[in-house]
Parts: structure tokens; sequence; C-alpha cells
């Protein structure tokens, strides 16, 4: 599993756990990986991607962590598979 | 029968009176269902109670937390019933005590799951989160319950939260590579400067003010000015140094403790005001606070939560000098402050620990006072016994003092506001009639 990948899914569990701090540091740092690679061309930024993130931001900013740890788990994740 | 109904029968039969407690007067609340191709839950005012991909494996994630061989696990938070059931697996399992802190939360989930098989186990034992002060450690958490804490339940799960997120913010100021070089250089300045013990005592069987930058000191500083002619010592918080001097109130005393710019930023400008009056810091508050302070500095190390960290102690050891408790707030260093200076009472000023109900964040005049958006999701019950919008950080100093105060009972805690976040062990001034 990428190293990437690995993190994310530690920051879903994490939040699963109710340990929103780790959680949501590890949340703004994805977002802003994604960011640079959908900027550098390495990850297309499809509808799928765009509302994954738009969903994950809203998530965060709501505080619905266990809906956040499921964008991050199973939408988001799966981006890194081969990374 | 309905699935509704049956859970309610076993309800009936089990826990008649929790189940009466449960379904009383139930706030009116938002649900929807959330499905995804894998699975489904509900989503209650906002807040998924579980995952809606893969709540098994979700529940599994929050079961570790008790240690496999554990004969007896607490949870808060049932989800949509599958935490339970990932604990009632385990054949070592013999009690299950579920703690209901969100009655809405549980009757949901009860009304739409099928909640009848880990419901009749005989390891099952209900209680409520409401008749409990604390819970003890390790606790599974489905983390809706506490988005979705009942009011008279918040105080609990505001403390569960501090304890499940403390330990990673405490780790990312440890590891601060500033605050870090901060402390190893530290050595010259602590043994220049003199030593927070030499306050204590000083003010042995009387009244102590603590000052705090919460936005209701704005409406205190007359009784303040009044109480200070009158010989009762004021300490500040930094925070709050500019709003005292503001309305003529020079501090005795002025407290810094945050690492990053807050001191510079609330001290910049009141040093003349405050010549010759101490100042206290910890070794990682910025070297400018103490460098361009015109009276004497008094260092102080961090003692508690926040005040583990090694190289702290390494120069404690080379440079003896008084302990102050550290929550985390200058508010914790400032109270302890009062308590060993031997005060029998000491009065909480803009100790609000919220917006206090306001729109401001601070008081009137403090350094970084802002407008707050009255949107945030975080709440604490105030002295009116309502509702107050505040911070997750906020929260969490609020619990280390109130933790504080019950272990130090020796003086009497007098807050001056309702307004503010209510504080466990604290007397409210207009219940007393002779201060």
């Amino acid at each position: 599993m990428s190293d990437t990948r690995q993190k994310i899914i530690a920051a879903a569990h994490a939040l699963r756990r109710g340990e929103d701090a780790v959680g949501a540091h590890t949340t703004a740092e994805v977002i802003g990986v994604i960011s640079d690679r959908m900027a550098s061309g390495s990850i297309t930024p499809t509808p799928q991607i765009s509302k994954a993130l738009g969903e994950a931001l809203s998530a965060l900013e709501r505080r619905d962590t266990l809906w956040l740890a499921d964008m991050l788990e199973h939408e988001i994740a799966p981006l890194f598979l081969h990374d | 029968m309905t699935t509704a109904e049956q859970n309610s029968d076993i309800f009936r039969d089990r826990w008649p009176d929790i189940w009466e407690w449960i379904c009383d007067d139930l706030p009116d609340h938002d649900v929807r269902w959330e499905e995804t191709s894998q699975a489904k839950t509900l989503v209650v005012n906002g807040f998924h109670l579980s995952s809606a991909y893969d709540p098994i494996a979700e529940a599994r994630t929050q079961a570790a937390v008790a240690p496999p061989s554990a004969s007896h696990v607490r949870i808060i938070g049932v989800g949509v019933g599958h935490l339970p059931r990932a604990l009632l697996e385990r054949p070592s399992l013999e009690h299950l005590e579920i703690i209901i802190i969100s009655r809405l939360a549980f009757y949901r989930a009860c009304a739409e799951f099928d909640q009848s098989d880990w419901l009749t186990d005989p390891r099952v034992r209900l209680v409520r989160g409401d008749q409990l002060e604390r819970v003890p450690w390790p606790v599974c958490v489905n983390p809706s319950a506490l988005r979705l804490a009942d009011q008279d339940c918040a105080n609990l799960a505001g403390r569960l939260y501090e304890r499940l997120n403390t330990s990673y913010t405490t780790q990312i100021l440890e590891q601060n590579p500033t605050i870090q070089e901060r402390i190893r250089t530290a050595g010259p300045r602590i043994a220049s400067a003199g030593d927070v013990a030499a306050l204590f005592g000083k003010a042995t069987g009387g009244e102590v003010i603590v000052a705090l930058g919460g936005p209701t000191l704005s409406d205190q500083l007359a009784w303040l000015a009044h109480r200070q002619r009158g010989g009762t010592p004021v300490i500040s918080a930094s925070t709050a140094v500019k709003p005292l001097l503001a309305a003529g109130i020079s501090p005795d005393i002025t407290i810094a403790i945050d690492p990053w710019d807050g001191p510079e930023v609330h001290l910049t400008g009141t040093q003349r005001a405050l010549r010759g009056r101490p100042l206290i810091v910890y070794p990682m508050v910025k070297p400018v606070v103490s460098a361009t302070w015109q009276g004497p500095v008094l260092i102080a190390y961090p003692e508690g939560a926040s005040g583990g960290e090694q190289r702290v102690q390494a120069l404690a050891s080379t440079y003896p000098r008084g302990r102050l408790f550290s929550g985390g707030s200058v508010a914790h260093s400032a109270v302890d402050l009062a308590r060993k200076m031997g005060a029998k009472t000491i009065v909480l000023a803009g100790a609000d620990f919220s917006f206090a109900g306001t729109s401001q964040s601070h008081a009137r005049g403090a350094a970084f006072a802002e407008d707050v958006p009255g949107t945030a999701t975080d709440t604490v019950i105030n002295g009116h016994g309502q509702r107050v919008q505040t911070q997750a950080n906020l929260k969490t100093y609020l619990y280390a003092l109130e933790d504080y105060i019950a272990h130090h009972q020796e003086c009497q805690y007098i807050l001056l506001d309702r307004r503010g976040a209510r504080i466990q062990g604290t007397t409210y001034l207009d219940e007393l009639e002779d201060v």
C-alpha cells in the first residue's frame, strides 16, 4: 500500500475512533496533495473526485467525522492505489 | 411487529426506566438515510451515525480501542448497532457497559435497525450518561454520539473529546522545531531571571483576582477597579492586559505562557505602564517578551498535562524554578499562581471559555479580538443554563480547569459573569452576599 494511501486510511480510522485532531490535520494535508497532483496533471479532476473532495471539505467543516472518514477511505484513498 | 416495536419491547422488559428516559421529550430533529452501493446509515441532524460504506469494519476499528482480552468494556454511542456486536463477538467479554449520552442517536438507531440480538445479551448493561461525571478509560467511542450529545451530557462528551485529542495536540507542540530550539537555548535567559516561587505565599488567606481575556471581562472592569483599590491583587493573563490598562487597572502581576506570537502582541506598548511589576513566563515564551519587559521577569516551569516535555524537565533540574499548572491555557497557570500565593478566594474575571453569547472572541481592546461568525459547532452550557458557542480548544481548557479545581478544594473560586461557560466547582458572585 502506498504511503499516501496508508496515511489517508490511518486518518480515516482515527476519525472513526473520535480522534478528530489527527484526522483533520491529515485531511488538510491530503487535500493539499490532491490539489498539487491535479495541478501537475497526475490526477485527472473527474466529477467523482471533485464531488468526493467537496463532500470531505463540507463534512470537515460540519464535523460530520464519520462521513469525512468515508470520503477519505472509500472515495479518496483509491486514487492513490498505484501511488 | 415492527423493528422499532421489537426493540422497545426488549427495553420495556429489561430497562423500563431507561427507555422512558430515552423517549421522554426528545428534541425535534432532522433524519434522513444515506445509502451507498455497499451499505446505508442514518443521518441525524446532519451527522452520520455510522459509515455508509462499511459500518461493520468501522465498528471493529472503534472496538479495537479496548484490549482484546478485556473482560469489561465501556462504549459511548452504538452507531447503528455494530459497535456492541463487534465487542460481544469476543468470548472473553463478560460485561459490556453502554453509556448513553445522546438519547436522540440511540432512539433513532433503535427505531430503524434491529438491535434485538445485543439488547437481549445478558452481558449488556445500559447506563444513563447524565448520571455520570467521568467515564473511566479506555472507552470505545462512536463519535456521532459526541456530536449529538444531550445538553445534560455535553460536559461528559466534551471531556471525552478532550481525552481523545489531547495527546495529538501536545505532540504537535512538543515536536515543533522552533519551540524545541527555544527551550534548548533557554538556559542563560533562565539563569538571569527570577523565580516565580518568590511570589508563593505572598497573599496568604486573602483574595486574588485572576483576569483573563474572555469577552465578559469588558463588563467587569469597574468591579475589578473597585476591588483592586480595596487591596485585592490582580493577576492578569497577557491577553487581558490591554483591556485592563484601558480601564485604569494596572495588573499587579502579568503572566504569559503561549509559545507563539500572542504574548508579544498582547504586551507591546504596555511595558512602560507596568514598569517595575513582575512578568511571569514559561521558558518557551518568545525571548523578546521578557527582553522588552521593564520589570522583574520570573520564570515558571509548566506542570501537568501539557508540561511533561523532557527538555523542560532537564532545564528544571539545572535551573530550579517554581512550577505552575499547565492545562494548555494561561488561565490554569494564573489560577495556580493565585493558589500558590496562598489565596483563600480566587475571583475569575473574563473566564468565559466561550464567546459568552456575544459576537466577540475576546474582551474589547484585547489583541486578536474579532467578531465571531456565529456558526461555531462547539457549544458549552453557561451559567444561565443556555448553550453558548465556543471552540474545541476552549472546551479542553475548561475541562482541565474543572479538574484542577476538583483537586484543589482548599480555595473558593468565584465567577463574576454567568454568560460564560459554567465552570464546575465555582460559585457565582451573585450567589454570595458578603463579597
